[in-house]
Order: C-alpha cells, then structure tokens, then sequence
C-alpha cells in the first residue's frame, strides 16, 4: 500500500498505469460468507445461512462482469464482501493495483483499507436510500474529497461541479437536497459521488432496478459511457437478464450461494449449460406479442440457504434431474473453452439458448 | 368467447384529484378506455401516471383525500338475459350495493402480497373471511370452498396452506393466495395491480401462467396493471397507455407493439434493453424524466419529452383522444386533422 498517493493534489488525478496493464484486476477466489443464526437465551449458534459458498471468479480489466441470480442468491452478498461492506468468512480477494502489485481487500488493516476504497467504489440499488437527504448534492458529492484531503474551498467547488456535469446533471443544483431530484437523477448522483475520487473499479448492485422503465436506459447508457471515458471496470449485480445481456461482457449466474455457470455474456445466451441457465432464460417476458406465449415454467421456489437440499441445489427443480443429482455435489467444471457449469449432465443435455 | 364485443367496463373521462397540503394533485386528468368482457386489458404506464389511482377509481376505493370530481366508471352486470348498466362512480363507496360489487362482481390483487395479507391471520382465516361475506354458505361449505380455491391455484398441500400464517409462505405463494382470495367468489372482473412486480422472475412466470389458465378456465375479464411490457406482451389482449394522469393510446396488443402511434408509446418501446439486441447498440433515450404531478406542463402533458414536438400546437394545447383506426385511440396532436389544418397554428 506504500504506493498510494497520499498527497492532497495527485489523489484525485488519473492513476499511473506504471505496470503491465495485463492479467485481471480482481480475483476472487474461494470466497464464503456464512451468517451464523442464533437461537435461545445463549444465543448458540444452531446453523449458518450460507449465504455465498465458494464462489471464485475474476474480472478483466475493462470489462464488465455480472453476477445474476434471483434474491437470496448472494449476489449483493458477493459484491459488498469484495469491497469490504462485509468481512466475509473465508477466502481471497485479490485486486491488482496500478503498478500490478495484488493487494488482497480481505486482509486489510482498517487504515489501508480506507486507502484502497479509493480505487474501488459502490452504487447501490435504491437511490432514496443511498443519499443522505439532509446534505446538499455538494456535500454528497464532495464527501469522498473532503474526507480524503483532495480538495477543499473553491477547488472542491470546481470538482463537484465537473463531476455532476459529467454524469449529466446541471451545476446549478449543486445546493439542492435530495428531494428535490428523481429516481433517475438520484441515480446519476450516486454515480458522481462514486467517481469523485477517480476510482479503477465500481460495484454496481442493482443500479437500474429501481427505476422507470425510460430512465434505466439512461443510466444504462451512462454506465457504458463512464466505462469507456474512465477506463472503468465494472462488477455488476443484477436480476435482470435483458439489462445483463446489455451491459456485461461475461457473466456468473448464481443459485444458493453457489456460481452454477459462468462464461462470456455471448455464449451464455446462445449456450447454456445450466438447466436453471436454461430456465431464467425462458422466464423472461418477451415484449413480443407475435411469440408463443406458452413456454416451460420453472416449478418450486429458491431454497432457503439455511438448509439448501442435498446433492446439486437445483434438483429439486431441475426437469432433467436423475438419481446421481440428488446425491452427489457437482463440481463447476470448464466444459467448453472458458465455460464453468455446476451440473453432472452439461455436457450431454442440449439446453435451449436464444439466437443472439 | 362468444359475445366478443360485448362491454363490461366503461372509464370515461375520469377526472380524480388528491388535496393534499401542498395543493392538489391532478392524479387523473382524462382517462377513458373500455374493456370487453373476456378480454385482458393491460393498463402500461411509469409510476405517477395513475395506473393504481385508475385502479382504485374502478373499486370505489379512493384513499380519503382524494375526489373523484368529473367523468365516470360504468360496470355493465350481467342478469339473467341482458346487461344492467351500474354507474359505479355514482355510488356511496360504503354502500351495501358497492361492497356486494366489490368481491363478488370485481375483485382485486395486489402489488406486494406481505402487505396486503394480515400477519395476524392464518390464510384460512382471510379467505373465509371473504367467502363468508359475499357467499350464502355454512361453516363445512366455507371451509371446502376455501380449500377449492387454493388448490385452484396450484399451491401444494391446500390443508396445510390453509393452517399457515403469512409468514410460513414465499412471495409466489402468497400471491397465489391472494389470487385464490380474490377468486373466491368468482368475480367477473379482476383487476391485477402490479402482481407480480415484487417477485423474482422464475416466480414471476409461474404468476403469469397461473392467470393465463385461470382467465382460459373461466373467460374472466382482467385489467391488467404493469409498468413491465414484457409482461404486457404475454398477458394481454388491448392495452391502454398511460402518461401523467391520461390514457395516451388504446389500441390491441399487436398495433401497441408493431404500429404504435403515440410518440410515447413509440419511445417508450424503443427504450427497454431487448434480449435480441446487437450488445453494442445503444439504448435510445426519452429525455428527462417523468415530471413532478405538482408541476405538470402546459398543452400536451408529454411535450418537453417529446421527439415530434411541434412548437405553437403542442405546449398551447391539450390534445383530444381521436379514432385513428378501428379500436385504435390516440391522444396526439400529429393525428388530430383539426389541430393541425388549423390556419395560424404553426409557425
């Protein structure tokens, strides 16, 4: 961590990208976060909830990566260990610093970590809850530069005016409150407080989520445009497969904790491997009435992660399940060139992809 | 899927305004669109644009600050024979009339089933309570009735579902049985409000196909409310388009889809991120942001938006809903032959 700028004025100015530029800017790997629950007057430990159960990926520098899954997957869960919102219980998370030197976010001593959280930023999904309604867009905005020493006076003035411009949103609002702003506008501060300090990495859970259908692609565009002006890399939580398939260059698709497949957006649209793959695919309502609109429904609900069911987590609702299922964990495998799937039978199923 | 063209529900010019403190809240201002008996009408619109309050209008439910102050709803009941032609809207919303519409004529579903089921109660508790007010029946009848209904729904071990207390069941499961509470009393019309919004999208497919088969089984009449178009595009026959308190467009669900006319409508397709996209294009955007219902502009209400926009006709004046085709309403300008033949009107 000895080489992170500590004086005021290069804080905020463009990293130097001293080292090779090659190789992923985080890794993750083996990463579990396990919530004990508590029962009784000792409040023993009965149980944990697992809520994300080794799960290991990498993110290229550049791209955007998604992580999608139905609630209680641990995919919000995933993105707040890997910038430290949670301590997770086991594993490694690796991010690569300007000048290639790993840095492993897991075991940092509070005072580096506040360092490291310049380089790697959250937008959370609900933008009435995420902005403080009593500061103004100015302090919003400005903490992260107040608070890291980058700026202050008509500097930060001038700052915070840049970073709303750039997200699209006039300066003159800079002494407004929250309130005063829609979903999508909050959304826009969200993205402006995230990029005050020049982060490399942004974690984006859910951003679009909460918004009208016609601002999502507003801040959708965005995102993208933000990506190619600052270089940024992306984690990016999602539910949504429509928006998934829009923004993310590869993605993970969670179940209970666990990755069941993961591969580049492209082949994992055209190729799934994994019959719950399979089945988010054909749940997505289609805004086209010409197509059948009689399809395959996935029976059953998510198990409770407390006590998922035994062999492969998805069995019980899996069309294509056989004895072995039921019994044995399936291991995530590379079963094509780049393409992980948790299941005995992916390479002998023929699952239904969409022509992209 | 006889009677085809026959009405059963008529919203004309409905006019609902809130007082609140701050002034009042135009929530409707022109909402008109009829819905035909066995059909399934899809009501599409962002949030503020008055689906729910339209919703509410149609059940007599107006929360107590807001008025109904012009147009109307009209119920058309069927008896014996014929029709019977029920204003709804000129009737006391605590009336004995109302409350026996209300269940056994409409019923309605929610957005979010947690609150709309009391934590208190078992289900069985709640679905009695509703056949036992709207149905002439014993303690035994009531009970198997209750029974029926949830296993109409598909929910697995109806006994035990009907023991359970809210809690003890998932999201689709509670909405299943608020689908099985609404049903209950076999309503000829069943407005759905954003039923499935809350819930995950393997659930959601399920919701959605449990209303196709229900509405298959029993040819009732459903609005349909959703701000999702995908959703709209499996589930409905016609669909009304919704901005800021008026209903835009009306037409079926293959014009809304192919033709549209609405510059709103049109945007408002283009905008969604589509599965069959080329990854690389980029999303077309509806400038700005739905306004504030405290502040809504001049003339036609989505002109700062509008691509089409055109100067000294649209901020100047309301556009009227007019006939472009068969079946096919729309509130424009750009169709409006007296709007625009009119001398002096543009620049």
């Amino acid at each position: 961590m000895a080489t992170t700028p500590t004086s005021p004025s290069d804080a905020a100015v463009d990293y130097v990208e001293s080292g090779s530029g090659q190789g992923p800017l985080l890794e993750v790997r083996n990463l579990k976060m396990h919530f004990p629950i508590r029962k009784g007057f000792l409040k023993r430990v009965v149980g944990h909830v697992k809520a994300v159960d080794d799960v290991s990926f990498s993110v290229e520098r550049g791209t955007v990566f998604g992580l999608v899954g139905e609630s209680g997957c641990g995919k919000s869960t995933t993105g707040r260990c890997v910038i430290r919102l949670l301590k997770a219980t086991a594993g490694e998370i690796v991010y690569t610093m300007p000048d290639d030197e790993p840095v492993h976010i897991e075991a940092l001593d509070p005072e580096s970590l506040r360092m490291m959280r310049r380089h790697i930023q959250i937008v959370f999904q609900d933008p009435y809850a995420s902005l403080n309604p009593r500061l103004t867009l100015k302090q919003i905005v400005g903490e992260p530069l107040v608070i890291n020493n980058v700026s202050q006076g008509q500097d930060l003035q001038d700052q915070v005016a840049e970073l709303l411009r750039r997200v699209g949103l006039s300066p003159e609002h800079m002494n407004r409150y929250p309130h005063a702003f829609s979903g999508g506008q909050r959304q826009r501060i969200s993205l402006a407080r995230a990029l005050a300090l020049n982060p490399r990495f942004i974690v984006a859970d859910e951003p679009v989520s909460a918004l009208d259908v016609s601002v999502q692609a507003q801040i959708l565009n965005l995102i993208k445009d933000l990506r190619e002006e600052f270089g940024l890399t992306y984690l990016f939580i999602a539910h949504n497969m429509s928006v998934i398939k829009h923004i993310c260059d590869s993605v993970a698709v969670m179940y209970v904790g666990q990755i069941v497949e993961m591969t580049t957006t492209r082949q994992l649209f055209r190729k799934p491997l994994h019959p719950y793959t399979e089945a988010l695919l054909e749940a997505i309502p289609v805004p086209d009435p010409r197509r059948d609109r009689h399809r395959i429904v996935l029976e059953g609900d998510v198990p409770n992660p407390a006590d998922p069911p035994s062999g492969c987590y998805f069995h019980p609702r899996c069309a294509y399940a056989q004895d072995v299922c039921r019994e044995e964990t399936p291991p995530l495998a590379e079963h094509a060139p780049g393409h992980l799937a948790r299941c005995h039978f992916a390479a002998e199923l023929e699952l239904k992809g969409m022509t992209i | 899927m006889a009677d085809r063209a026959e009405t059963i529900l008529e919203v004309r010019n409905l006019h609902t305004h809130f007082h609140t403190e701050s002034g009042v809240v135009r929530a409707l201002e022109g909402v008109d669109f009829t819905l035909n008996r066995g059909q399934v009408l899809g009501v599409v619109g962002e949030s503020g644009c008055g689906k729910s309050v339209t919703a509410q209008c149609i059940m007599n439910m107006v929360p107590s600050r807001g008025r109904i102050v012009d147009g109307s709803v009209i119920y058309h009941q069927r008896n014996g024979q014929g029709t019977e032609a029920i204003e709804i809207t000129a009737l006391p919303p605590k009336s004995r009339e109302m409350r026996r519409i209300r269940g056994n004529e409409i019923a309605m579903i929610f957005q979010e089933p947690m609150t709309s089921l009391d934590p208190l109660y078992t289900v069985g508790n709640q679905l009695l309570e509703a056949i036992n007010l709207h149905q002439d029946v014993d303690r035994t009848e009531a009970r198997t009735l209750a029974i029926h209904s949830l296993d109409r729904v598909q929910l697995p071990e109806p006994e035990r579902v009907f023991a359970s207390y809210p809690h003890q069941l998932s999201g689709g499961q509670r909405q299943r049985v608020m689908i099985a509470i609404a049903l209950s009393c076999n309503p000829t019309l069943l407005i759905a409000d954003e039923p499935t919004t809350a819930l995950d999208v393997t659930t959601q497919a399920q919701i959605l196909s449990l209303m196709r088969d229900l509405q298959d089984e029993t040819h009732m009449s459903i609005i349909f409310i959703t701000h999702d178009l995908g959703v709209v595009a499996e589930m409905c026959d016609e669909v009304a388009v919704m901005y800021l308190g008026k209903v835009v467009e009306q037409t079926d669900i293959d014009t809304t889809f192919y033709s549209p006319r609405h510059p709103y409508t049109q945007a408002l397709l283009r905008s969604i991120p589509r599965l069959d996209d080329d990854q690389d294009r980029r999303l077309e955007v509806i400038a700005g942001s739905v306004p504030d219902p405290s502040s809504i502009p001049s003339g036609c209400r989505f002109h700062p938006r509008c691509p089409e926009f055109l100067t000294g006709v649209c901020e100047q004046r309301e556009p009227v809903l007019v006939q472009v085709d068969e079946g096919h309403q729309v509130r424009c300008h750009l169709y409006d032959e007296t709007a625009s033949s009119q001398p002096g009107t543009q620049p």
